[in-house]
């Protein structure tokens, strides 16, 4: 082999940007046992590890994570979390690639290159909710999956082969997985799997028949493994049902509408942020681009002046971005949102209006590939995000990872043919987002009152299940409950823990105890005090005589015990202090009371 | 002989300097984001559920300052004319003023050469039919002689009371300092090792105290029960005053309280360079450390064995731009002391103390060079007196 100098450096060059996305992934591992969320984190763990005890629950997660064997363990669990985000990412990465891009284009570097960002870019989404993803990762991972199976699909020739089925398979079963966990966002992702393997497979009618069969027969795999190994149909749709009543009766059904709007609302902020630096950098790119100056006389003159547009367009818009964050590492977690979404919409007009401007048919093709391709991974991640989880953060965290493809995918097209600089260029511009995500994150991690690095203090958690590092404070909380929980006798007779703050699921799974049918009663909603009672009411007579309450006083938000009065339990006569502790999150005094026994009366 | 100084040497090494960072910052912003920055809301109740955990306190009360949790405890014990606290000579003038003001006499008695802290005998010869408590200090975060005075206490039925203004984080056998009377107090001033710059708790271990407590820092009225929606109103119930510490300054105590690890390791790294330097030198005293104490590396202190030697070291040491400072004026020889206390007997080790004492600069953020110039000021200004052998 000759390698000149040039390609020497180059590679090496690549190879450390390889190295430094692949840094992101080993910051997560540095800090996955620091911090514990209560409120949302607690619903999580909940739900995975008492699942059988709960009728009530609107997503049902846990029928896909409970078919990986795994102890009930919090590292264990954001380690497998963290694992399946970087390797279900990254294979989309090359996959995708693979899908659009003529073979010839991607060299051993480029390939290595694409599953480094793709394992970052994994990360980077383990970063918007350090210090734990919970069910959220779920739904990416099997999106990304489904991708992966799709991408895969189209590529493969032979629909007899067993890469085709076992493709398909793929689909199927990630496919149902993800309806249990989010059914809109599965009928969503149908549809774009669909679209895709249209506009980028060779079709004819047994190919699809094929596609089809091994579809249903991966659903169907699917089925009968929650059959055999978690529970019977009749039981999930009990629990889908209670579920159902459950947002029925806390009025948070508008929540799909509330989402549509801010969701409308955010895209304007988006494309408001930086228009001109984007449509600068779109049309400079375009221009830049292979195949597309070629048609013109002084193609040299126009490539060139494409490229300096898209380099003003891109520098102005870091520019922007860093005056409205006012630092460089520490970047409001929006703009930074924003900011990748920009970067993706490049993607989507560069390859547009390449694809509009080339003569080459094949170049335009390619071009229009790649629009398409990136429109719909764009689509595909609000849909999780609309439906489900309303706020800019979640959509931040799972937009960032497939706007990074899209931006990625672009820069291996300009490669085309001016080697691996434009490349190297566009995942340098990568990084810097990466970067602030990570620093960012890591000083303000999702619902705690401290930076990761101030979580410190060794805290036992669920009897010693796991062993995490919290800030002072949080061990404090979890010491007490821990203390109290011992109280409660065996673990297996523990009785059912009302929260009537609404705001600590974590309380029922450190202590062990059951949970009132329900992972969370939660407070703050129009119908919370409703939703309590009809909890309530489901309660045998014993039940609710053996149940221990935590309430939370002087919470602005706690419920009103009134519907455990109404069955004839006062809670300032017929129960004891077991403890008392400060709650993280929502900043007060909780107080935990234990039936008074009968003898004591 | 000693380098004339000049004129006005640049100070390269500070007496103490505070360490506020991130978490700091962060709480801070967190407490003007939430708008509510009147006293007792969630960043104090953080702070006390802290130190409830750490001192086993019944009731952990944050008050504006060290000095305000003393007056509480003579408003929650009733003292007053014709009664006496007996309080070390070697103390901090809040030790004593907080008594006098509510009419009762601080009687000065002498401290234990060795400690710095109130002499059991002194104490004991120091009660009369008027004494109704005794007030320790633990000076340098140092613990004093915790069961003797227990078990003092108990005999003579005095209330045992204690000013760990000092003692932040430091124990007696295994015990949190201020958790031993009926009643400690916490100074989170700006030289001590967690700060506000102006700050303190009250820590209340008797039970029956904790409502006056509570009562008391609110202006004497039961409104925190009224907050906690216990009752439907609230009323005049006792004297008290306004005891609240401001949101603000609990947000950055309640940063410093998630450092205090680091804080305090930090400390002690510097306590023990000097006392690895120092601690074998023959012609100087140096901290004992009584076995039963676990300190909080809050004061490491010099004692020459003259007074002239003390203060030719001080001004040498700034000379050099190290600050290092002496301690109390005892309170006995001082106007208010002479005006509003009594003294019991002699006070000679007080006196010594006074006048021999010297404290090296000692804070967390104090860096390796600044250590160096410290203990290079310090070795050479016992070499050109001689007194470096050991
Ligand atoms: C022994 C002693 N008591 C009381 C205080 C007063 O503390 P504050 O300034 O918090 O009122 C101090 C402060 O130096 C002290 O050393």
């Amino acid at each position: 082999m000759d390698l000149d100098r040039r390609t020497l450096a180059l590679m090496l060059l690549s190879g450390l940007l390889g190295l430094a996305f692949l840094w992101l992934p080993l910051s997560v591992l540095y800090y996955l046992n620091r911090g514990l969320d209560v409120s949302d984190t607690g619903h999580y763990y909940a739900s995975l590890y008492h699942f059988a005890d709960i009728r009530m629950m609107s997503t049902q997660f846990p029928l896909v994570w409970k078919l990986i064997p795994h102890p009930d363990n919090i590292l264990v669990n954001r380690l497998l979390v963290f694992v399946l985000l970087m390797g279900s990412s990254a294979a989309l990465f090359i996959l995708a690639a693979k899908a659009v891009l003529p073979a010839k284009m991607l060299s051993k570097v480029k390939v290595w290159l694409l599953a480094c960002a793709g394992a970052g870019a994994g990360a980077l989404f383990y970063y918007y909710w350090l210090p734990d993803p919970s069910y959220n990762s779920i739904g990416v991972i099997l999106m990304a999956l489904v991708l992966v199976a799709t991408f895969a699909l189209t590529g493969i020739e032979d629909q007899h082969s067993w890469s085709f089925r076992s493709a398909a398979l793929l689909a199927g079963f990630t496919g149902l997985g993800l309806a249990a966990t989010r059914p809109i966002t599965a009928l969503i992702m149908a549809l774009i799997g669909a679209v895709l393997f249209f506009m980028l497979a060779r079709l004819s009618w047994q190919r699809l028949a094929q596609l089809i069969l091994f579809v249903v027969l991966g659903a169907v795999v699917f089925f009968v493994l929650v059959q055999i190994f978690i529970e019977p149909l009749p039981v999930t749709l009990e629990r889908i049902h209670g579920g159902l009543q459950k947002r029925e009766i806390l009025g948070t059904n508008q929540l799909v509408a509330k989402g549509l709007s801010l969701l409308g609302k955010e895209a304007t902020t988006v494309l408001h942020t930086a228009p001109w630096a984007l449509l600068l950098a779109s049309l400079g790119g375009a221009f830049a681009a292979p195949g597309v100056a070629d048609r013109f006389a002084k193609a040299q003159w126009l490539r060139l002046g494409g490229v300096g547009l898209g380099a003003i367009g891109l520098i102005w818009m870091q520019i922007i971005f860093w005056q409205q964050s006012q630092s460089l590492v520490q970047v409001p977690l929006e703009k930074l949102t924003y900011y990748l979404v920009n970067l993706g919409l490049i993607a989507v007009f560069c390859s547009a209006i390449a694809g509009m401007l080339t003569a080459n048919k094949d170049t335009r093709i390619l071009y229009w590939r790649l629009a398409g391709v990136s429109t719909l991974l764009l689509l595909a991640t609000l849909s999780l995000t609309i439906f489900g989880t309303g706020y800019w953060i979640r959509k931040a965290g799972i937009a960032s990872v497939f706007v990074v493809l899209a931006s990625v995918l672009m820069a291996l097209q300009m490669a085309r043919g001016t080697g691996y600089i434009w490349s190297l260029a566009m995942m340098s511009a990568l990084i810097l987002p990466l970067w602030a995500t990570r620093t960012t994150m890591v000083n303000h991690p999702y619902r705690l009152e401290t930076s990761l690095s101030a979580q410190t203090q060794k805290t036992s958690i669920r009897g010693g299940r796991s062993t995490l590092r919290l800030d002072p404070l949080t061990k404090v909380f979890f010491d007490r409950l821990s203390a109290a929980a011992d109280e409660m006798g065996p673990v297996d007779q523990r009785p059912i823990l009302i929260d009537l703050s609404g705001r600590l699921p974590m309380a029922q799974y450190h202590m062990q105890a059951r949970p009132a049918f329900t992972p969370w009663i939660l407070s703050a909603y129009k119908g919370s005090n409703a939703f309590l009672a009809h909890v309530i009411a489901q309660m045998s007579d014993e039940q609710l005589a053996r149940a221990w309450i935590l309430d939370a006083p002087a919470y602005k938000y706690h419920m009103d015990p009134a519907p455990i009065a109404e069955r004839g339990h006062q809670l300032d006569r017929d129960y004891r202090t077991v403890t008392t502790a400060f709650a993280p999150y929502i900043k007060t005094d909780i107080v935990l009371l234990a039936p008074k026994s009968k003898g004591a009366e | 002989m000693v380098n004339s100084p000049p004129p006005a040497p640049i100070l390269r090494v500070p007496f103490c300097q505070p360490d506020y960072g991130r978490e700091e910052r962060a709480a801070f912003e967190e407490a003007i984001a939430g708008g509510r920055l009147e006293g007792g809301g969630a960043q104090t109740r953080a702070c006390e559920t802290l130190m409830e955990h750490s001192t086993g306190a019944e009731r952990v009360l944050i008050t504006p300052s060290c000095t305000a949790a003393l007056e509480m405890m003579a408003l929650a014990l009733e003292l007053g004319p014709g009664d006496e606290v007996i309080v070390p000579a070697f103390t901090f003038v809040s030790t004593a003023n907080a008594f006098a003001l509510r009419g009762a006499v601080p009687v000065f008695a002498d401290i234990d050469p060795l400690t710095m802290n109130l002499d059991v005998e002194a104490a004991r010869a120091a009660i009369t039919p008027k004494t109704r408590a005794i007030m320790l200090v633990h000076y340098a975060g140092v613990g004093c002689e915790m069961e003797a005075f227990v078990d003092l206490c108990a005999r003579h039925n005095l209330v045992l009371l204690e000013d760990a203004a000092q003692a932040v984080g430091a124990h007696w056998n295994g015990k949190a300092l201020g958790s031993f009377g009926a009643m400690g107090a916490f100074s989170f001033h700006h030289t001590k090792n967690i700060t506000c710059g102006e700050g303190g708790a009250l820590l209340v271990n008797d039970p029956a105290l904790v409502k006056p407590a509570e009562f008391i820092r609110d202006k004497g009225t039961d409104r925190a029960d009224f907050l906690r929606g216990q009752i439907s109103k609230y009323e005049w119930r006792v004297l008290g005053s306004s005891y609240l510490l401001s949101e603000l300054a609990a947000a950055v105590l309640l940063g410093q309280f998630r450092r205090e690890e680091s804080l305090n390791k930090a400390r002690m790294r510097i306590w023990q360079a000097y006392d690895q330097r120092f601690g074998l030198i023959n012609s100087l005293r140096t901290p004992h450390i009584p076995g039963a104490a676990h300190h909080n590396a809050h004061i490491y202190h010099i004692r020459f064995s003259n007074q002239k030697l003390r203060d030719d070291c001080a001004a040498f040491m700034r000379a050099h731009g190290v600050m290092a400072a002496p301690h109390y004026v005892p309170l006995h020889t001082t106007p208010a002391g002479r005006k509003y206390g009594r003294t019991s007997g002699e006070l000679p080790h007080t006196i010594d103390a006074a006048q021999t004492l010297l404290r090296l600069p000692l804070y967390s953020a104090m860096s390796d060079d600044e250590l160096a110039l410290v203990i290079d000021t310090m070795e050479a200004f016992l070499h050109q007196n001689g007194l470096a052998t050991s």
